[in-house]
């Protein structure tokens, strides 16, 4: 379904940036979480999460990863779903012992292996300007899946404050860090990280959660840019 | 034989339509199977409800019948998603204005090959949805915005893509420089797109997609408005427009009911194959209105009409069944050249990658073209690949750069083989662009339409003998490549005359010594 009026009024949900900021910190840390390893604590909180957010009424929908998003939710709230013991032994398979699916960028960017130390290197460097550094070491460092993702989520965090004070500078600031970040260290290797996920274990939740976060991170980059750019021209505007 | 199954599909029409629309529902129960029609009130202003009644009648896929052009194109996006569909997959359908409405035969045509085409769609992926947010952002609204609609993109299958070959026809083609070739693959800058479908048309492969406007669901479409099994309207003609301008009728200028629209993303984009395929399938002729944007950068639209109407002419049609901005004011004054007689796979594969191919053949044979026809034309969706045997060193570049799969390269013990199939050649030239040899004038590419030759499949365009190693007499690779290297090379290394007459294994030996 395409528009077929140009210059037709808008009458789409409105959102307030600082809400739109707090809604992506959310599903980063979602997705952060469905990619670390499934203990007990961690897979009931995120169902609890799940369901809270099936029953509220939120403006999701109107975003056009909204379809697999809603699929991980669904899957998370089913208390059909394996356990965490079963989870975890999936987890393992896919992502742990001789993994089907590598959950580090440096294996899809570097295939060679030469440049995985600097990449880490560099990782750490960017999560250090923020303040922040990797929690874990070695297979949990810098390039594995659910850091990036979590640093994606603080960086909302950050924005979302931005924007309640009012601070438009830093707000801005924000958005073409996460759009840089995104556009060079997740985004090149997600989709590849997904496909591998899907082949191995296409039933799965750890397939759907992937299915469902290559497209949150697709629009997100989008969502970025316009954003982005909107500002840009909003500035130029308001020079003339 | 078992019918296909088809998707239960729900129409909903705005109470305007409704009310001018005649008993839609009645006509629609048997002739559009699987086919539930409801009544929105307010559809063409505020989608709400949709969700629900979408739900309720459990279809797969949903087609909007419009007074006017869709108002709330996001929040109609966002009920749709709600509901389990994609929203690129619906179609809405304008079916006339309150205070004109269509006549009761063309609602129905336009229905139906609305329905037809929503039940082509195939489904998309997260980058085939650009963002377009609501108006400008100004220093409040920066803390305000709404989501105004998502617009399809075309994006790659890296799988199909050949760029890795050297193929960049998609890139050539884009006018936005939205295109990138990085390392062997083709990579869509959705940020810089405007969705104009020239990459899909160009492609030889079907490696570009844009899930709103595949050959599956053109040729559905043009297929329904067509059928002559729906109403008896004739005559009816297809009439190509751009889907972001102004439709015909818009500004109140009437229209002939017989003029039955199918939008584009820019008529800029249609290959010959379109432009050809609904003469052979009833229609008395086929327009092209260019937007603004064509008028600058047609994309070639006006040499492919032009090569149309030529080879019509010449194969004894009328060049006025295909033209440029036809008067839509009047209905289709010729009449086209009858739907073509039941050929095997069509009507998909005339609109698919290679269809151009497959419509003139088809269109010759209706038309009786006469033995050893021929006609060279810039804008021939096919052309002849010549190789000239004395200067052909059956390297196989051209082979390889070939992204369509019209030249093949064969090599075993006893030398090479290259091959050509006419049918398959889409005229882009990349093979003369990599020939080492073109200097020497060893590959030549003419826009040139044999229907003969498309017909005959397969021909051997060169083949030549290996020479043999002299100590082994294992082969070392074709005769004329060696011969071209001792030749450039000769002079300046007197030994490679002798090198060059052992193979790999023999020479290390030879060099050794």
């Amino acid at each position: 379904m395409v528009s077929t009026a140009p210059q037709a009024s808008p009458r789409a949900a409105s959102l307030g940036a600082a809400r739109l900021a707090r809604m992506r910190n959310a599903a980063y840390r979602i997705l952060a979480t469905v990619f670390l390893y499934p203990e007990a604590g961690r897979t009931t909180g995120l169902r609890v999460i799940a369901r809270e957010l099936l029953e509220a009424e939120h403006p999701w929908a109107a975003f056009a990863f909204y379809p697999g998003w809603r699929r991980l939710l669904e899957r998370l709230a089913d208390p059909t779903e394996p356990e965490a013991a079963a989870l975890a032994a999936q987890y393992a398979r896919l992502f742990l012992v001789q993994p089907a699916a590598p959950p580090h960028a440096g294996y899809y960017l570097d295939p060679a292996g030469s440049a995985a130390g600097w990449l880490n290197a560099r990782l750490g460097q960017v999560y250090a300007q923020s303040g922040v550094a990797a929690a874990g070491e070695g297979r949990d460092g810098p390039d594995f899946v659910a850091t990036q993702l979590e640093f994606m989520a603080w960086l909302c965090d950050r924005e979302e404050r931005a924007w309640a004070r009012r601070r438009r500078g830093q707000g801005l600031a924000l958005v073409e860090r996460q759009r840089a970040f995104l556009s060079r260290y997740l985004a090149p290797w997600f989709p590849l990280f997904a496909r591998q996920v899907r082949q191995a274990a296409g039933g799965s939740l750890f397939a759907t959660a992937a299915q469902a976060a290559e497209a949150f991170i697709c629009h997100d980059l989008d969502l970025l840019h316009c954003v982005s750019q909107g500002c840009r021209d909003a500035e130029a505007a308001e020079r003339r | 034989m078992a019918q296909a199954k088809v998707s239960p599909a729900a129409v909903f029409l705005c109470g305007h339509v409704a009310a001018g629309a005649g008993d839609l529902r009645g006509w629609a129960e048997p002739w559009l199977p699987g086919v539930q029609v409801l009544v929105l009130p307010e559809l063409c202003r505020r989608p709400d409800g949709l969700a629900a009644a979408l739900a309720e009648t459990g279809a797969a896929r949903a087609v909007l019948g419009l007074c006017g052009p869709i108002d709330a194109a996001g929040a109609t996006q966002a009920e749709l998603r709600r509901a389990g569909l994609d929203p690129l997959g619906c179609e809405v359908c304008v079916l006339g204005r309150m205070d004109r409405p269509a006549s009761p035969e063309r609602l129905r045509l336009l229905l139906a090959a609305a329905v037809a085409r929503a039940r082509a769609f195939a489904g998309s992926k997260p980058e085939h949805a650009r963002l377009r947010l609501s108006a400008r952002l100004s220093r409040r609204s920066l803390f305000q915005f709404a989501i105004r609609e998502y617009q399809p993109v075309p994006a790659v299958r890296s799988l199909r893509c050949a760029a890795g070959q050297g193929c960049t026809l998609c890139a050539a083609a884009c006018p936005q420089g939205a295109i990138r070739v990085l390392a062997g693959r083709a990579v869509v800058d959705s940020t810089l797109c405007k969705p104009c479908g020239l990459c899909v048309a160009v492609c030889p492969r079907g490696a570009i997609v844009d899930p709103t406007v595949t050959p599956a669901q053109v040729a559905a479409e043009v297929s329904a408005l067509l059928s002559r099994e729906l109403t008896d309207l004739q005559p009816r003609a297809v009439l190509y427009v751009c889907r972001h301008d102004r439709q015909p009728g818009d500004n109140g200028e009437s229209t002939h009911p017989g003029w039955l629209p199918v939008q584009v993303p820019c008529v800029g984009m249609l290959p010959v194959g379109w432009l050809l395929a609904p003469l052979l399938l009833g229609a008395a002729a086929v327009g092209v209105v260019p937007c603004e944007e064509a008028g600058r950068n047609d994309g070639g639209v006006a040499e492919r009409v032009a090569y149309g109407r030529e080879l019509l002419r010449q194969l004894g049609g009328r060049p006025d069944w295909v033209g440029l901005t036809p008067d839509v004011r009047r209905g289709p004054a010729a009449e086209g050249p009858g739907p073509a007689a039941a050929m095997p796979g069509r009507p998909a594969d005339w609109f698919g990658p290679g269809g151009g191919s497959r419509v003139v053949l088809a269109l010759a044979r209706a038309l009786r073209a006469p033995a050893g026809f021929s006609l060279v034309h810039a804008g021939s969706p096919v052309g002849l690949v010549e190789i000239h045997p004395d200067a052909c060193t059956g390297c196989g570049r051209c082979a390889l750069s070939c992204p369509a799969g019209a030249l093949g390269f064969r090599q075993d013990d006893t030398g090479v083989e290259i091959s050509f199939a006419a049918a398959a050649c889409t005229a882009c030239a990349l093979c003369v662009a990599a020939c080492p040899e073109e200097e020497q004038g060893a590959i030549h590419m003419l826009p040139r339409t044999e229907p003969d030759r498309i017909a005959a499949g397969r021909e051997i365009a060169f083949r030549t003998g290996s020479l043999c190693c002299v100590a082994c007499g294992r082969p070392i690779a074709p005769g004329p490549l060696l011969r071209r290297i001792a030749a450039q090379l000769g002079r300046e290394h007197p030994a490679t005359q002798v090198v060059m007459r052992y193979c790999l294994r023999c020479r290390e030996g030879r060099i050794a010594t």
